[in-house]
Order: C-alpha cells, then structure tokens, then sequence
C-alpha cells in the first residue's frame, strides 16, 4: 500500500457521548472529546479514571491511534478504564472485550492489545468506558523541589503510602526568554498531587503527604479545591513543541531529564519537562521544547533516548520501536493477527513495518 | 468394588491441592503420586473399579508402586491441618497403611525390622531389655514416693541417653520426686502405629504399658519425646480407654514447675534461639505455648520464630517411617528447616524430640550449617 | 509403539534425571481437576496423558514444546488443577507438563514493587514471602492454598481483592511464554508499568486458558503490606437485604478491598456436619486494607450504609474467622461427599433475581443449594452456587452436573454469562461474545497455534476424541437429558442425621 494513495478517515463526525449512570458505564465514539465525556459524566454525579497527558483535550479515536492515556493511581479505586471497543475491520467487525463484563476468561481479550496497536487491527466505532460516583472532595495541592529527585523520591513514597492520589510533575519556570536573550534557567520541579474522597479521608491524606514531602525539603505551593481542569492548554506554553511521550524508568528519570536539557542548551534552547502519573517503575515524561520547532536537537534528544532504550509512545516518526529485537517477535504475531482482519493491509500498515 | 476403609472421608476429597502446597515429602519428589490428593485419587479410582476402565485402557488396582507411595509420608500432619474439607488425613494414611498390609503387601524393610526388634525385645534398636535403665547412672536420685513417673521412650533409653540424664537433673533440681518403670517400659508403639502395624501396639504394647503404669500407683506421666507423647495421649485411649493417670509432656510439666515456683532458672544463656515445633508434639498433641514459655523464661535468651511455626510448622522430614526408610531424602528436607532458621538469624535450634534433633543436626551438616539442634533440657540444665 | 518409544526417550531427554515419566500410576493422577468426571467422560476425550514431564526451567519447556512439534504429541500444561473446566486436563492424551514444579520465586525489585515468579508459585506461598519483606499480594483466588500464579492467571484472575486492585489483567506486567511452536516471547517490554506500551499482548495471553502457549514466568505488581487489615462481617435477615446492601455497596463513593457474600444455608450445612456456625438470614464480609487512618473512615462510612440497609455487625472476632475461612468454602463438602460449584458473572441490580429463579430450580431439581460470591467491579457480582451431590452414586452425580448448565442459563437470561471455557464449557463462548469476534478468536489460534499443539480441541472450540467437534446444540442436548434423569429421582438425602433439622435432609 503506497503512501500517496493513503486514504484518511476523519472520525470527527461519530462524537456521540452517552453516560449511563444506572450500568456505570459512558458510551462514546471516536470522534468525541475528552472534555465532552469528563461533563456528560459530571452532570449525572460521575467521573471517569482517565486523565489526559499535559492536558491536552484528546478524542478517544487519538486515544486508540497514540495510546495517549493516562491512569490515576491504582489505590483510588480503580474501576478499569476501558471495558470495551468495538471495532470495524476490513474484513470483519469484532468487539475487543465483553459488553458489560470486566474481562475474565472467556475467551482472549482483545481490548489492550488493540489500544496499542495504532489503530492497525481496526477502527474503532464505540468505546465503553465505567464511571463512578464523583468523590465528596477533590483537591489539589502542589509542593515545590529544589531537584527532580527530591520530588521524585517524595512521589515514591506518596505513592506507596496507600492512599489515593494522582501524581504529576512539572519542572517549575517555563524557561522563558528573558529579556536580555538568555534562558531563564531553573532545576526545580513541582510535584502536583490530587487528592479525593471522603473529607476524613482526603485530610488524613494530606497530613501525610505534607510530612513525605517535607521529608524532601519540599514546599506547600497552593491547594485549591475547585475541581481541577484536567484540560488545562495553558499549562504548556503556546510557543512550543511537544517532543513526544516517553514512558521512562522512573529511577532513573532524573539523569535523563538532565541529559535532555543539557542537550538543549548546548543550542540555547530551553525544554520543559512534563511527568505523568508518577509510578515507582514507569513514569511517563514529556518533554516540550520551547519556541520554534528544531528537528535537529529533536533528533539528538531522539537518539539518546534510543541508546537509553527508553522507547516512543505513539509518534509516528520513530521507527527504533521497529527495530527494537525485543519488539519484534510480538509484531510477527501482531502481523499474523492482522492478517485475519485487514488482509489486504489497508489500515496504517506503516505502523508494522510493513513497508 | 474394593471396600476401601473410611470411604467417606475417601470421597470428601476435593482435589483442592491445600495439601499439596504444604507435603514435605512431595517438596521433595514433586510427584503427584505423592502428595496426599494424588494417594487419594489413586484410591478413588480403584474402589470405584468397573468395566469402564477397561474400556479405556486404565487399570487402577492397588500396586507395589502405590503401596510405596502411602509410605512416602512423614506423618507430619501438614494436610490434615489445611484440608478444605476437614478430612482426618493423619488418621486415614495410618488406616491405609494397615489396610494395604492387611492386603498382603508387605511392609518395608526398614519396618519390617522395626517390627521384629519391637517384638523381641521391646525397642526398635535391638539393645537388651534389661540395659532399659542403664541411661541413669545414679539411681538414688528416684524416689520410692513418686509424684511423677517419668516415661524415657526407647530413643532416650539407649541412644541419646545424655538427654535422660538432663532431665534427671532437673527434676532433681526442682525437687520432684520421680521414678521411672525401668525395664517394664516397653516402646510406646509410635513407630508401629505410623507404618500400618497396629495389630502388636493394640495386643501387647498399650496394654503391658498402661498396666505398669497404673500398678505404680502414680497419677501423673511425663515423657520428654513428642512420639511417646502424642501416642500416649492421642492413640493410648482408642486401645485400652481413658487413662487413670494425667499425662504431661515435658515441656508441660516444666511449664507447670516454672509457674509454681518449684523450679528456677537463675544462669543466663546469652544466645539467639528458636523452636522447632516437633509435629507429634505440635500438630497431633497441639502443644503449641508450652515449649515456648518455658524457652522464653531463661534469662537472657533472644527467642525468635521461624516463619512457619505452631500449626504451620514445617516438618524436620524423620517421623512415620520415612527416615529409616529414606534417610538421603529425610536429612534433605531437614536442610530445608535449618536453613529456615538461618532466615531468621537463630544460631540454635531448640526442639523437644529426639528424632527432630538428629534429623536436624544431619541435615545441618550435609548443607554446612553452623546451626546446631539441641534439645530443651540440653539448655534448661545449663541454666538451673 | 515403538515410535512412541522413541519420543519418550527425547522428551526424557528433556529434562533433568527424574522428571520424567509414563508410569500408569503418575498418568493416572494427572488425568483430572477438579470437577468430578464419571469415567464415561473418558469415551469423550482421552484424559489420561502418555507421559507427564515436571520442567524446570523456561528452556526445558521451549525444548519440550519443540520436541511435541516433531513427534506431533499433544501439550498439556498443569498448574495445580484447580479448576473444574478441564483446563488442565489433557483431551488427546500427549505430554503432560506438571509446572507445579516451577515454583521459584525468582526475586522482589523492592523499588517498583514488582515480583517475578515462575508460573508453580502457589498464590498462598507467595504471599507468606512477600510479607516476610513488607510486601503482599493483594489479588488471588480464593483458593490461594493450592492454586498457582500460572493457572489463575491463564484462567483471567479475578477473585478476592479484584474490587479495589482489578483482575489478573491490570497487575500483570509481562510474560514469559513459550509459544506452540517453540520460540520464546516477552509480551511486553521490560519496563512496562500500568500502561501498556506497544503491542501489548499480555492481556491477550491472561484468560487465554493455556491454548496460546505456555507461561514461563510472570511478573506481578505487588503492593507495601497496609498499615491496617481490617475484616468486617454484618449479619441480614434475608438474601433479599443482602442483595440490596450489595447494590448499595457497589454505588458508594468508597470502595472496601473485598466484599462477600454467604447465605444462611452455608452456615445450616456446617451445623449439620455437627460444627459451631452462626444462625443468619445472610452475611456481607467487607475488608478494608490501607493506612490506618483511611481505614477508620472508610469502616465507619460503611457501617452507617450497611446499618441503613438492615445489617447488623458481628463480632471481630466472627469477621476474622470468616475471612479465614474465605478459602474453604466447601467445608461441607462431606455432608454429600460430593459437592459441585457453579460460577457466574451477573449484574449487582439482577443478583436477587437470579438467586430467586435459583432456588426454584434447586427445589424443582430436588437437590440442596447455598450461594455465595463476592463483588468483582461496580457492575458484576461473582456468583458461586455450591450444591451438595453423592458422587457415589454416579447417574445423580452426572445428572445434577446439568444444573451448573442451567445455572448459566438463568444468569444468561438476566445478562449474566459464565466464567471460563476450557474443555467442558467450551461452547459458552457462544453466550460470551458475538459470532464475529469467536471467529477471531478462532483465526487467532489458529494463527498462533496451527496444530492445535497446546490446549488444542478446547477454549475456542470443543473437540472430542477422533477429532469430533461438538456444537451448541448438540451440547445443549446433552445437558437436558441429564437434568430431566436427574429430576427422576427423589430428593437428595444425606445418610448423616441432621439436628435441628435441615431442608431436604431426612433420617435413613
């Protein structure tokens, strides 16, 4: 299949978004938004546990092609956050799990290894997602760090505590232009923690995570307890480049954010650092280069990451994935099992190397 | 269709695998034929025998090879405690082993022997009947007014007789007036009713037993070993019926003296210590806190558990029958244990039964371990 | 003959001295699992395997595999069997491979929390281990004393503790598996953490039910040991109220660990085997685990709904027992000698319905039943009718098999549907999933499985011997007969007396 003749689908029209609070579960096609769903819930008393990377308002069909997704911690409660997809292929239409069901049993559940597929096992035309009552409280504190490690380390710790919260980081200072020409340079970090449930249950939380934090010299920023955006656009500044989502060893995340960087100002260029839903193995970092777009450090940056074997999470352009060995007996079967649903290889067959 | 001893408990079984998770034997082999559902699935198929079997080419029938299997088992007790169903496994394997003899399978060799020595001259080692004694050097120590008798058992009698001796000493320390039944003391029976030879424990053992015990006119029995114990208090009275006389294993007795005042420990033993609960003592007698009181009394001693400790406790591998007859595989399984205390730091383990302490110590050196197994009064008479 | 011979000898070859072996004995005790077969099962499938084989390691496996790819023998994979859909239980005889054997627990990465295990690990083991280091495993079946890493988790791995922490699906990290032709994969990267990276194919591989490979090893996201453990039992006057509180539970804000569910006849069937056991209408169990502090409210948040909805709390000490005993549910087994569980997913709102229409088919088909379960998610409640048989007397026993059959289909009417396939459910996959997507299923092992090497002839099809496959319909046939003989007979009796009497138990 040759790329001129490439044909895209734009799924923008199947918007759909239907929450039923009575099964718990939002029904929504491709072509819906993140913060359409995330309202639909709120106006029946439900929420959903997904959470956008660096804030960005995705439809669920870009969810499916790039796996941009995020989870809260595992202690919150977690209800699963997909439960099925049902998909039209070139051959066959097939559903990835079970309607209502958690998947168990039953026959192979299809559902993940679609979602990491890049959309070349199908298109997806409904997605069901389980909701749950919205908590009592929901806030939202954020502690300032001198380094990444420091807010790393207390993360860990926020994390292992046992109690429910969602943790992000960010380095502080956008490492804006001053006037003078120079980039403001910061080490910082923010480490943003959100919080919910029960008011007991959220004060008994921030009593300890203020402790952990100041295990680490780290500083009460602001808590706020409106809901937060989870779509927030403001929090990358607009003149900038989204590098790409990196799914990287949270214990050795600060060397790598200290490579990057130093990468950039070799070239007098400033990135700032985004960390999703800290997690004691994998941590997920974006990193965003400010001003105007410059393949050649990306490239750079590109390729350290590579030698770090620290691998892409759903950008096209990287084809280190393809030659990654370790990648490579999971794409033959992937391949076999495509080939029973899109044969003639018509859907983003680039995505397996097929070219 | 063979009529298969408690068939009920038979087909209770769920096939649920509590019991294999917890079989030191099948720890060992790993064999399903060795784990106490596989013995029990074997004999389902055979009591339920019939046509259909032939049909499909299978041909359970009671074998050489499965009679060997009932007797890869250390009586340990482990899958009677985690049956889902309840199912009294140690007293089924005991019934199955007699059964399978009753059969005309013949007993092991090691048994075998067992068998004939205890038939003759009233121990397992073959020594005379007469040396019964000989472990106690200074018989003016017994008192002709006994409170206690003290019932040594064959393995303190004629081979770890230094253990006999410490308890003497004890005893004498906290001024019991005790006696023993010399050579009226026949072997308890333990290790015939463990390998399926009941018949000469029933007819002459208990009986002789309880008759010379109860001529003495004495109301209360200790006995150092946990096999001696555990028959006595557990098996004793399905044979011959309630007994006249109260029984107390050691460590109960010491318990008791500790709490009266009647014994005082007044040396320090400055060392890091834990206790292997001996499966006739622990799982069978359910003499857990005892031993551990006792312990936990001496001044200055560091006491810690191993992980797997009271009901769990893991097997030192000698009982039923199975070190006579398997020693290579019976010291391995000790090696586990010891290594179990190395986990915790102890530098001794202390245990109340003389086959634990042997099967430990042999275990500890085949793997290196400077853990040494020593038995309680080993400790208590260096500390009184 | 000869040939067969022959290929012993390179299977033996294999594996170390020792593990390997054709004894009739050995084949004859790894012909099963769980559910209680009459021997007329073997006309249908060839359960008896030609040779059992304990590997070691991951290589042996992959060479055992290999070796089955030349000599073109069936693989069965053993965890510990404790399953009672013939997972584990060989249909064309071939090689049985007993991975009991591989029971290492190859190490903790304390830092990420995250523990490797090779698939024999008995789920109880591991978590006796990962206590000793401050760690647990919040997520097992509840036959955790005998069942294995590799089995739950090839059956989809939902159970206690699946509430709060999620199936097998959401904490395994990667998998080691040997394919059917012999080649070794990761199914995903190393690194892996909740998110599954690209192509992620563990979760294809959870609930596969053994037919796409064989686990060699498994890594599992394990948790610091909580500050605070707390079990909680309340006692209702009815199913009807417990059913209510369960609906309740499901839509509260907070969630408890684990929640339960036992009727009252589970409790009348340990008095009648002579046992101490509480007089109740219905209990809820509910554990919480967490920091202390989170505990405390979240003990109190409930206590108020479960108070609310007619429950009445019993004693800690009472909580503790039952939560000891969440792993021996059929202690009453030997009230019948034989005892059969039926398993399904339902919706909470339906629960009380599906147990109503249960208990008429229980009292139509003459037999006695209790029911428990626990909640799995918002939506699903787990139900686990239990019912108690003679497997003595084999046409009662095969004949009230059936009622698992029509358990199903009562929770099929209600937009419940069964739990796993294997060998002898295998045809609810049609009640499962849509026809399109079993056609899938069905291309995806054929893809990844062209002979049928492991686990062939189950799962995504029901084979018999001679290559015969069994549809729905013929299935379902089968099923009715046996329920009408069974109906032909009189009530189920026990020949145990039963004081204080006892529904459909009566004095011989």
């Amino acid at each position: 299949m040759s790329v001129e003749s490439a044909l895209q689908l734009d799924l923008s029209g199947m918007n759909s978004v239907f929450v039923d609070a009575a099964r718990r579960l939002a029904i929504v096609g491709p072509g819906a938004r993140y913060s359409a769903l995330i309202s639909a819930a709120q106006t029946q008393g439900m929420v959903i546990d997904i959470e956008p990377l660096a804030c960005i308002d995705f439809t669920f069909g870009d969810w499916a092609h790039e796996s941009l997704r995020l989870l809260s911690s595992i202690n919150s409660g977690l209800d699963g956050v997909l439960r099925n997809v049902k998909v039209i292929a070139p051959d066959m239409p097939y559903q990835t799990g079970y309607d209502d069901f958690p998947a168990n049993g039953g026959g192979y559940d299809l559902t993940k290894m679609f979602m990491t597929s890049f959309l070349t096992l199908g298109v997806p035309y409904e997605f069901a997602i389980p909701v749950r009552p919205s908590p009592d409280v929901m806030s939202r504190k954020t502690y300032s760090f001198s380094k990444l490690e420091k807010a790393i380390r207390a993360g860990i710790a926020m994390h292992k505590s046992g109690f429910a919260s969602v943790l992000r980081a960010r380095s502080d200072g956008l490492g804006s232009m001053l006037s003078s020409g120079d980039i403001e340079k910061s080490d910082g970090f923010e480490l943003l923690v959100r919080f919910e449930g029960i008011p007991a249950i959220v004060d008994a939380a921030e009593k300890v995570f203020d402790e952990l934090a100041k295990k680490e010299d780290g500083k009460e920023l602001e808590k706020s307890s409106e809901p937060q955006r989870l779509v927030d656009p403001s929090s990358i500044s607009p003149n900038a480049w989204l590098i790409g989502v990196f799914p990287c060893d949270t214990l050795s995340l600060a060397s790598v954010v200290k490579e990057i960087s130093d990468k950039a100002s070799k070239v007098g260029r400033a990135v700032q650092f985004h960390v999703s839903d800290i997690d004691p193995n994998v941590s997920i970092l974006v990193p965003v280069l400010q001003g105007p777009p410059a393949p050649e450090i990306v490239r750079s940056i590109g390729s350290y990451l590579v030698d770090q074997r620290i691998t892409l999470w759903g950008n096209v352009a990287w084809n280190s994935l393809l030659g990654d060995s370790r990648s490579r007996p999971r794409l033959e079967l992937l391949r076999r099992v495509k080939s029973h649903v899109d044969s003639r290889m018509i859907l983003n067959a680039h995505m397996m190397g097929a070219i | 269709m063979i009529k298969i001893p408690e068939e009920r408990e038979l087909y209770a079984c769920l096939q649920c695998g509590y019991c294999k998770a917890v079989c030191p034997v099948y720890g060992e082999t790993g064999w399903e034929s060795d784990n106490p559902r596989g013995k029990l699935y074997a004999l389902k198929q055979l009591a339920n025998r019939g046509p259909m079997d032939v049909i499909l080419r299978r041909n359970p029938k009671p074998s050489e090879e499965y009679k060997q299997r009932l007797y890869h088992c250390t009586s340990c007790g482990a899958c009677d405690e985690v049956c889902h169903v309840n199912i009294k496994l140690a007293h089924l394997w005991e019934e199955l082993k007699e059964w399978m003899l009753k059969q005309g399978y013949e007993p092991l060799e090691a048994h075998k022997k067992i068998y004939e020595r205890v038939k003759r001259v009233r121990n397992p080692y073959d020594e005379p009947i007469e040396k019964r004694d000989a472990w106690l050097t200074d018989k003016s120590v017994l008192s002709p007014n006994p409170e206690v008798l003290f019932f040594a058992g064959c393995t303190a009698s004629y081979r770890v007789g230094f253990l006999g001796q410490a308890v003497a000493k004890i005893l004498k320390a906290a001024d019991v007036k005790f006696n023993i039944l010399g050579s009226d003391e026949w072997c308890c029976g333990s290790p015939l009713l463990r390998t399926g030879q009941a018949d000469i424990v029933r007819s002459e053992l208990a009986p002789h037993n309880t008759r010379a015990i109860e001529t003495r006119g004495v109301n209360a029995l200790v006995t150092a070993c946990a096999g001696c114990y555990n028959t006595i208090k557990n098996d004793y009275p399905k044979i011959i019926g309630k007994p006249t006389y109260k029984l107390y294993h050691l460590t109960e007795y010491l318990e008791k003296l500790l709490k009266e005042k009647r014994l005082v420990l007044s040396k320090e033993f400055k060392k890091k210590v834990t206790y292997h609960d001996p499966c006739h003592l622990g799982r069978h007698a359910r003499v857990f806190e005892a031993p551990r009181n006792v312990i936990k009394a001496i001044p200055g001693i560091d006491f810690v558990e191993m992980a797997y400790n009271r009901e769990m406790a893991h097997c030192c591998g000698a009982g039923g029958g199975y070190k006579s007859a398997f020693n290579y595989s019976a010291e391995s399984i000790a090696a586990k244990r010891v290594r179990e205390a190395e986990e915790v730091g102890a530098e001794l383990i202390i245990t109340s039964c003389p086959f634990c302490q042997v099967n430990l110590n042999a275990g500890a050196k085949n793997i290196g371990s400077k853990v040494k197994t020593v038995d309680i009064v080993q400790v208590l008479e260096q500390v009184i | 003959m000869i040939e067969s011979e022959i290929a012993k000898r390179s299977f033996s070859a294999a594996v170390r001295p020792g593990r390997f072996s054709d004894s009739p004995l050995e084949r004859l005790v790894t012909s099963h699992d769980l559910a209680p077969m009459p021997k007329v099962a073997g006309l249908a499938f060839k359960m008896m395997p030609d040779a059992v084989i304990r590997p070691k390691e991951p290589e042996e496996v992959a060479e055992i595999v290999r070796i089955a790819n030349s000599w073109d023998w069936p693989v069965t994979p053993r965890g510990a069997a404790s399953w009672g859909f013939g997972g584990a239980v060989p249909n064309k005889g071939g090689v049985l491979l007993d991975m009991a054997s591989m029971d290492r627990i190859i190490g903790l990465d304390v830092e990420r929390g995250i523990v490797r295990v090779q698939p024999g690990v008995v789920w109880l083991r591991l978590d006796e281990w990962l206590n000793r280091r401050g760690y647990f495993v919040p997520y097992y079946p509840s036959s955790a004393p005998g069942a294995t890493v590799g089995g739950w988790i090839s059956t989809g791995g939902v159970g206690v503790g699946s509430y709060r922490y999620g199936a097998a699906r959401d904490n395994v990290r990667n998998l080691q598996i040997v394919l059917p032709s012999g080649q070794m994969i990761n199914t995903a990267h190393l690194l892996d953490s909740r998110h599954p990276s690209q192509f992620d194919l563990t979760s294809l591989f959870i609930g596969a039910e053994g037919s796409l490979g064989v686990v060699t090893t498994i890594d599992l996201q394990v948790y610091p040991k909580p500050e605070a453990f707390v079990p909680t039992t309340y006692s209702f006057p009815d199913m009807d109220h417990v059913f209510n509180a369960l609906v309740q539970i499901s839509q509260a804000k907070l969630k408890p660990y684990h929640v339960a569910f036992v009727d009252g006849n589970y409790f009348r069937f340990l008095r009648a085997m002579g046992r101490e056991a509480i007089e109740t209408g219905g209990i809820v169990n509910l554990v919480f685990e967490g920091p202390k502090a989170k505990v405390d409210e979240e003990i109190r948040y409930f206590d108020a709904l479960m108070t609310a909805m007619g429950g009445a709390r019993l004693s800690d000490e009472i909580a503790q027992h039952e939560w000891k005993e969440r792993s021996y549910e059929l202690r009453s087994k030997k009230l019948g000698t034989g005892a059969v569980i039926g398993e399904a997913l339902v919706p909470v709102e339906k629960a009380i319905l599906v147990t109503r229409e249960t208990m008429e088919l229980v009292r139509k088909m003459k037999m006695n039943v209790s029911v428990m379960g626990y909640l799995i998610d918002r939506s699903t409640v787990a139900f686990l009718p239990f019912y108690l048989t003679d497997e003595r007397r084999w046409i009662k026993a095969i004949s009230s098999l059936s009622f698992v059959k029509k358990f199903l289909d009562i929770s099929s009417k209600h937009g419940g549907r069964g739990v796993g396939l294997g060998l002898f459910m295998a045809n609810n996959i049609y009640k499962m999933r849509d026809r399109n997507t079993i056609e899938l299923l069905k291309k995806i092992k054929e893809t990844i499985d062209p002979e049928g090497r492991i686990n062939g002839g189950k799962t995504t099809m029901l084979q018999l011997r001679f290559g015969i496959r069994v549809g729905p319909r013929l299935f379902r046939f089968g099923m009715n007969a046996l329920a009408f003989l069974k109906r032909l007979y009189p009530r189920d009796r026990y020949d145990r007396p039963v004081p204080g009497g006892f529904p459909g138990g009566e004095h011989e």
